[in-house]
């Protein structure tokens, strides 16, 4: 009798866990239909009660008589320090500061039209009380090159005890080159080529007072 | 001694039950599809078309019964199966603005006399001599009537429908499109009518 | 007496309500699996009608009547841009006329000469288009064929209908008539820098017929 009741029992768990599976299977059927739906566009998950009016726009048209094929991207030309020379030396600032920490320097150059800078290490190289930083300065300066789109008058001042913008870049009397197609706008770049600066201590936009 | 025969209550077959019902359920679990269906879906084909009409596939199938609901011009060779034929322009039309089938408007078409044969050496003929044949004139004629009647205003649902045969030169094709195109937003674009092997 | 209880013998598969079941699941199968069969349909296939004035497009195939055809895209507009660009540095003496003139001459002649493919390149070209809109949902293509009098109209549709393949459905079309006469015969094939419809320059190539 004792048999007989627990093999019911067993039955009735089986039969239990049976049916326990079968929902649990219907209900992530189910699941997964709702998500199946969900992602669905709008459109094709509901059937609108009411036909709404498509406002389709007219495609566009063939022309005949001429055709306008749409072109290349024409790309700004950037006038910034040309990183695949290989003489480009980089300023150490950290290094000079720890040596002179007032230096106040200041380089007159000219960008020729090879994007290469040149000036005169003695005449304009304006340092007064600081040559060695002076020096140190030029010979790292003298070794950056740029793209070739302008050429022209850059002056660069080095205000190591300043607290706000500590290097200055006036660019305002370069030119473009007359060579470039005028289908391209040339933008500034990346004008200096330093390390242990941050580039809010920076103003390429900025006017620097040489004496001649 | 005769002993009394139980009779045995007969035990829910549990394991053939649930074997059914998971058997059921995976099958549900597999066709159940998200798709919408169409009538057309019913359709099957199983006469093949008069006319040998270009292999595309089209955004839209043609209605069960091959009704026709705007103007349409079916350019076809004047002996069946001949390309050296002249090309011959039927013009079909809803009747009084309601939809009737290909078959009936085509009979109404050849009752009526809206057909016309483009000459021999339409190919060589210069772009003005081509527009005053009497094909040409049929074909602007039809499309300026319909469009009075039925083309009030600018819609992408105003479009006239061609159904030629594949080896059919595009200047025939491209004459009536030029003459849509004269009506400028009215008319903006023509259904080709293709064929398409899709499944069943 | 004690009778002993019967051993209960191993349940038997109960083979009979298995096979009614499995015939049941055959005869529900094979009334609803539809047999896969292919059958010719009359499909519709819309196409816009041309306008009277200048049109735009991505690319432009100008069919010829001995079944090659001339592929015209943003490499053959570079391709034009460059070329002006050496004229424009080269004859800068020329008068503005005669300078229009020599710009023209230039990019047809090198329109034609590297821009014309065989009939069996169509589909390598086609196939690149795709995969090229595919590969970006928010790109946005039109497509113009230009076609011959005398070229069976299967042709065009048949270009017509693999640009349709499009995934995301961003290849449109139009097809007009025109030779390539129309093209050699321009007197006017310039290079125009315009924005397009994010803001972007571009060199644009125009040809009016």
């Amino acid at each position: 009798m004792t048999k007989s009741r627990n093999k019911n029992n067993n039955k009735a768990k089986i039969g239990f866990t049976y049916l326990l599976v079968f929902l649990l299977l219907l209900f992530f059927f189910y699941a997964i239909r709702m998500i199946l739906l969900h992602r669905l566009p709008p459109d094709n998950s509901r059937i609108p009660l009411t036909a709404l009016e498509e406002k389709i726009p007219i495609p566009p048209r063939p022309g005949v008589q001429g055709i306008i094929i749409t072109g290349p991207v024409i790309k700004d030309l950037i006038f910034q320090i040309d990183t695949k020379t290989s003489q480009l030396r980089k300023l150490d600032w950290r290094r000079i500061e720890s040596i002179d920490k007032t230096a106040d320097v200041k380089i007159r150059a000219t960008v020729l039209r090879n994007g290469s800078l040149e000036f005169n290490p003695i005449t304009d190289v304006i340092s007064p009380g600081h040559s060695y930083a002076g020096n140190e300065i030029a010979k790292v300066v003298e070794t950056w090159k740029y793209t070739h789109y302008k050429h022209g008058r850059i002056y660069f001042w080095f205000n190591f005890p300043s607290s706000g913008v500590k290097l200055t870049i006036d660019t305002h009397e370069l030119v473009r080159n007359e060579d470039l197609s005028k289908k391209y706008f040339v933008r500034n770049g990346l004008l200096f080529y330093i390390n242990g600066l941050p580039l809010s201590c920076v103003n390429q936009a900025g006017r620097v007072f040489v004496g001649e | 001694m005769a002993f009394k025969k139980q009779n045995e209550l007969h035990d829910l077959e549990f394991p053939s039950l649930i074997d059914v019902i998971f058997l059921l359920l995976i099958f549900f679990l597999v066709t159940m599809q998200f798709s919408i269906t169409t009538d057309t879906a019913h359709q099957t084909s199983t006469k093949p078309p008069d006319i040998q009409l270009p292999l595309a596939e089209g955004s839209e199938n043609v209605a069960m019964d091959d009704i026709i609901s705007t103007l349409l011009f079916q350019i076809q060779y004047k002996e069946k199966n001949n390309p050296n034929s002249p090309r011959l322009v039927y013009v079909l039309e809803p009747f009084n603005g309601d939809s009737i089938s290909r078959g009936e408007a085509f009979m109404i078409a050849k009752r009526d006399s809206l057909f016309a044969e483009f000459p021999q050496n339409f190919l060589k003929m210069k772009d003005q001599e081509f527009k005053n044949t009497t094909a040409c004139r049929l074909i602007s004629n039809a499309i300026f009537q319909y469009k009075a009647e039925h083309f009030h205003k600018p819609s992408i649902e105003n479009t006239v429908e061609i159904r030629a045969e594949a080896n059919v030169e595009f200047k025939i094709i491209n004459y009536i499109m030029q003459e849509c195109s004269a009506y400028k937003d009215t008319i903006p674009r023509v259904i080709f009518r293709t064929l398409a092997k899709t499944r069943g | 007496m004690a009778f002993r209880t019967k051993e209960n013998s191993f349940r038997k598969v109960q083979l009979v309500s298995l096979i009614d079941m499995i015939f049941i699941l055959l005869v529900f199968f094979m009334v609803t699996v539809t047999v896969v069969r292919l059958t010719i349909k009359e499909q519709k296939l819309p196409v816009p009608t041309p306008i009277s004035e200048r049109g735009r497009a991505q690319i432009v195939i100008q069919l010829l009547n001995n079944g090659n055809f001339l592929w015209l895209d943003d490499h053959a507009t570079a391709q034009i841009s460059k070329v002006m660009d050496t004229i424009e540095k080269n004859y800068s003496y020329l008068s503005p006329s005669e300078l229009n003139r020599k710009k023209t001459e230039e990019a047809l002649s090198i329109l034609l000469k590297k821009n014309i493919f065989r009939k069996d390149q169509m589909e390598g070209k086609l196939k690149h288009l795709l995969k090229i809109a595919d590969s970006d949902p928010s790109s946005h293509y039109f497509v113009l064929l230009r076609s011959p009098d005398e070229i069976p109209y299967y042709e065009i549709i048949n270009i017509m209908q693999k640009l349709n393949s499009a995934k995301y459905q961003n290849v449109l079309y139009g097809c007009v008539g025109g030779r390539l006469d129309d093209i050699k015969n321009s007197q006017n094939v310039k290079v125009v820098i315009e924005k397009d419809k994010n803001g972007r320059r571009r060199e644009n190539l125009q040809i009016d017929f």
